[in-house]
């Protein structure tokens, strides 16, 4: 059986990976979802909610996973629940994770033939964005830690630049009124937005991997936080500068928001280049994770070459992607994936991190045992 | 270490004829070999001198080697009756107060000291030979390299002599820590390499795997760093440079106040210095030289420089042939109307240009100074000039190759450059295939080499990945030197990490 070396990384690595991985897709469609849902300007409070949930339940992901320091999910689920059940969870995550980087690779490719390359064949979109994903997370973990490092600042830095200029086109009117229906009418909104959270369940297959994961409590925290301030800020700005009842109609809302950028003078008055890019980057990012986890979860399971795995993955991937006929068969297909993920990532942890506590595991004494072991 | 192909390890014996055919036929019969034969005062006893024309000093030769001898044997042998074997202890132990003079016992040291300049005598009736120190000092005068020009800066470089070399480093730099740990390398070549860092410093894991990967090199003669570099660097399919090289001697003195190691080899004025990463690639010591605001602003010039170098012909063929939509339309119609009439897809346009670009700059290389700067002057402005009069490409074009070309000189380091150069052109062909996406997605392969990539253990794309707040004072800008050189960069794991005391 052969694997990939991992080294150790820091709590604020992990942070910016769940970061990475969360932010994908939904940066996109999250208004037009909510505009849909709720129907009322103030859904940013949604947001806040949904994030409240995911930060609480990532808190217990962490938890879970401390009990068993330097064990990935994968291995320490069958201490927990045996392992005929264990396995079948490990199964349930692969497949969520390989149908999810599937979803990531067809978006993109619908993204970019909607906004770059109208003649393209999706085909070799999704199949170009595949291979280039193959190639950092054949480096193993550690590459794919080290490049959501390198797209983070630009990341920030993007999106930061574009919800500042488009301030002139915010009309604070049209995100009033607040909470006019009640705050029930908000609940249904929930749901779909914790969606646009899916992924940060990483943290159960990385905290064993991580330096001092007891202390990652607070990064990680303050970066859900700030996934949820990137998140409402553009809920917020984008319906509040193109108005409610537009953004329902928009595919991509936050495309069009982007769009609107007028800056006098300056040579590129299309912004979307910049957006794009950084979107897309965040798409490979969340693609290498999945990915990647996938490898893992298989390789742990059956002992395969773990870069076999990966090659195997693709043309499985690739013909998950190619699967949904058109763009709205795409959006079902990532509805219903992100529905399945957040059941799985929020119930999943939770009852077995009351097991564990029930059956007082573990019940070995990791406190000898230093360092990462897979 | 392996000496000769063929060795005969064979010690000297007490008979004159017998060693002079072991040592020639070592040797070999070649005419910049002299052996000198003397006799020693009146007797029938003789010496033979042995060495290569024009490495030895010859006055030196002639004053004490020659001199010595005739001189001590022609005296004392007539006054004091010694017997010969005696005496010719009596002169060996005395004969280090000749100068640098050794012994040595063994018919293959001898060759190798002939073969660096020194002068090898036998005797008769002895088993070992006299040594004396006639190397020439050939050193040629420092001066500023032309490579690595500063405004500002000293005006020293590096040369060929290594032994010139650890003394420009060694007068530089007067720390008894300084360590130069010496090998030799080339089976046929033998060449010094001295490995030279700050022992309290340096990570000794560092140092180590320098000199193992050193060791491990087998090579019959490393002509130039390069053959170093290349052997010990740590993925040779790379685009990107793992190992820098310098003729400053500034340069290599900060790298090993930051713990890094420098490896100098005999023959080539150019200094090896690992490990080294991208962004330090994009830094000049002038940097450091300047105060610190002109100094970061270079440092931001500097990035779009790389912005530029890497991007700008490819995001023209992909927004001209792509997305005519994302260009301000002012700008589009006047780009629409430049290329009116040329007959190219924009890709055949830029490839033509760039291709022209660089056989203009590889031409202005190889050729002497002046002709080379009026190459460059026809070429650049006749060819650009002539080519958008004759309608093959647009003014738009000249302008962004022109552009790019200048950018890519603005790089202080000559290799990154060349890595820039190269994955510009895979930036082009992509963009001409996929547009905007081609980009996107060769700049996601480079980023992910970036990343995989190591140079002795220090990921390349250090210290902007993994990221370290604190090293990030040195990157895009360089901020004040009280700020800076507080401690050295965490990176590089030094032993000794503070460069100065500040209250905690």
């Amino acid at each position: 059986m052969s694997s990939l070396p991992i080294s150790p990384f820091s709590p604020i690595q992990l942070t910016i990976t769940t970061v990475s991985t969360i932010i994908g897709v939904a940066i996109l469609t999250l208004p037009r979802v909510l505009a849909e849902e709720v129907g009322t300007p103030d859904v940013w409070i949604d947001v806040l909610l949904a994030g409240i949930i995911v930060a609480i339940t990532s808190m217990i992901c962490l938890h879970l996973s401390n009990r068993f320091p330097g064990e990935t999910f994968y291995i320490y689920n069958r201490h927990i629940v045996g392992k005929v059940l264990g396995a079948l969870i490990s199964v349930l995550y692969i497949v969520n994770y390989i149908t999810f980087g599937a979803f990531e690779a067809r978006v993109q490719a619908e993204v970019v033939r909607h906004f770059l390359l109208d003649e393209t064949p999706l085909e070799i979109t999704i199949l170009a964005f595949l291979l280039v994903g193959l190639y950092l997370v054949a480096g193993g973990l550690n590459a794919i830690i080290r490049i959501n490092q390198f797209y983070f600042p630009i990341t920030l830095l993007i999106v930061f630049t574009i919800l500042f200029l488009n301030w002139k086109n915010f009309e604070f009117d049209n995100v009033r009124p607040f909470l006019e229906n009640g705050p029930t009418a908000l609940v249904p909104g929930i749901f779909p937005t914790a969606q646009a959270f899916s992924g940060f369940d990483v943290i159960l297959f990385l905290a064993a991997y991580t330096r001092n994961a007891k202390k990652s409590a607070l990064p990680l925290l303050l970066g859900i936080g700030l996934v949820t301030l990137i998140y409402m800020t553009i809920v917020v700005m984008v319906i509040g500068s193109l108005t409610l009842n537009e953004v329902a109609t928009l595919t991509w809302p936050t495309m069009e928001f982007v769009k609107q950028i007028e800056f006098p003078g300056a040579f590129f008055e299309h912004f979307e280049i910049f957006f794009i890019t950084v979107w897309l980057l965040n798409m490979f990012t969340t693609f290498f994770i999945n990915l990647y986890l996938a490898s893992l979860g298989i390789h742990l399971l059956l002992g395969w070459n773990i870069k076999l795995v990966m090659f195997m993955l693709l043309p499985v991937i690739y013909g998950i992607a190619l699967f949904p006929k058109d763009l709205n068969a795409t959006l079902e297909l990532g509805k219903s994936i992100g529905f399945v993920s957040v059941l799985m990532s929020t119930t999943i942890p939770l009852s077995l991190l009351l097991l564990a506590r029930v059956r007082n595991l573990p019940k070995r004494d990791y406190s000898l045992k230093e360092g990462p072991r897979t | 270490m392996k000496p000769f192909t063929k060795s005969h390890p064979s010690d000297l014996v007490p008979v004159l004829s017998d060693n002079l055919q072991h040592i020639l036929n070592l040797l070999g019969n070649s005419s910049d070999i002299v052996f000198k034969e003397m006799s020693l005062g009146r007797t029938e006893r003789k010496a033979v001198a042995i060495y290569a024309k024009g490495m030895v000093d010859q006055q030196f030769l002639l004053n004490q080697v020659f001199g010595v001898i005739s001189r001590s044997f022609l005296t004392e042998v007539e006054e004091n009756p010694l017997p010969y074997s005696e005496h010719l202890k009596d002169f060996t132990r005395n004969a280090s107060t000749l100068g640098d003079v050794s012994q040595v016992t063994r018919a293959d040291q001898c060759v190798s000291e002939i073969l660096a300049g020194n002068t090898c005598v036998l005797f008769d009736d002895y088993n070992s030979a006299i040594v004396f120190g006639t190397a020439k000092d050939n050193s040629r005068q420092q001066e500023e390299p032309a490579s690595e020009a500063l405004v500002r800066g000293p005006r020293i470089g590096f040369v060929e002599e290594v032994s010139e070399n650890t003394a420009i480093l060694r007068r530089r730099l007067k720390d008894p820590h300084l360590t130069f740990e010496s090998l030799f390398l080339g089976r046929r070549a033998r060449k010094e390499v001295v490995i030279c860092y700050l022992r309290d410093v340096a990570k000794p894991d560092l140092v180590n795997e320098v000199r193992q990967r050193i060791q491990k090199i087998d090579i019959d003669d490393p002509i130039e760093s390069g053959y170093v570099e290349n052997y010990i660097q740590d993925n040779p399919f790379s685009p990107f440079p793992q190992v820098q090289n310098t003729e400053r001697p500034d340069r290599v003195e900060g790298a090993l106040l930051e713990g890094r190691v420098a490896i100098l080899i005999e023959g080539t004025p150019f200094a090896l210095i690992v490990p080294v990463t991208f962004p330090m690639l994009m830094q000049s010591p002038e940097d450091y030289y300047d105060r610190w605001i002109p100094a970061s602003l270079i440092r931001l010039l500097r990035t779009l420089a790389l912005f530029f170098a890497l991007f700008l012909p490819a995001l023209y063929v992909a927004l001209v042939s792509y997305h005519q939509g994302l260009i301000p339309t002012k700008l589009a119609i006047s780009i629409a109307g430049t290329r009116e009439g040329v007959p190219f897809p924009t890709i055949v346009e830029a490839l033509f240009m760039e291709i022209t670009i660089e056989l203009l700059r590889e031409a202005g290389l190889r050729l002497p100074k002046p002709v080379g700067q009026a190459v460059g002057i026809v070429g650049g402005l006749v060819i650009g000039q002539s080519a958008v009069e004759a309608g093959i490409v647009s003014p738009i074009m000249v302008i962004v190759v022109a552009l790019t070309a200048i950018s890519s000189f603005a790089f202080p380091q000559y290799p990154a450059a060349i890595a820039i150069r190269l994955l510009r052109f895979a930036m082009m062909l992509a963009a001409s295939i996929f547009g905007l996406y081609g980009i996107i997605l060769v700049f996601v392969l480079i980023t992910s080499h970036m990343v995989r990539l190591h140079s002795f253990g220090i990921n390349y794309a250090a210290p902007y990945v993994p990221t370290r707040m604190y090293s990030w004072k040195d990157l895009f800008l360089r901020l004040p030197l009280q700020t800076l050189l507080k401690n050295r960069p965490a990176m590089f794991k030094p032993i000794d990490r503070r460069r100065s005391d500040h209250p905690k």
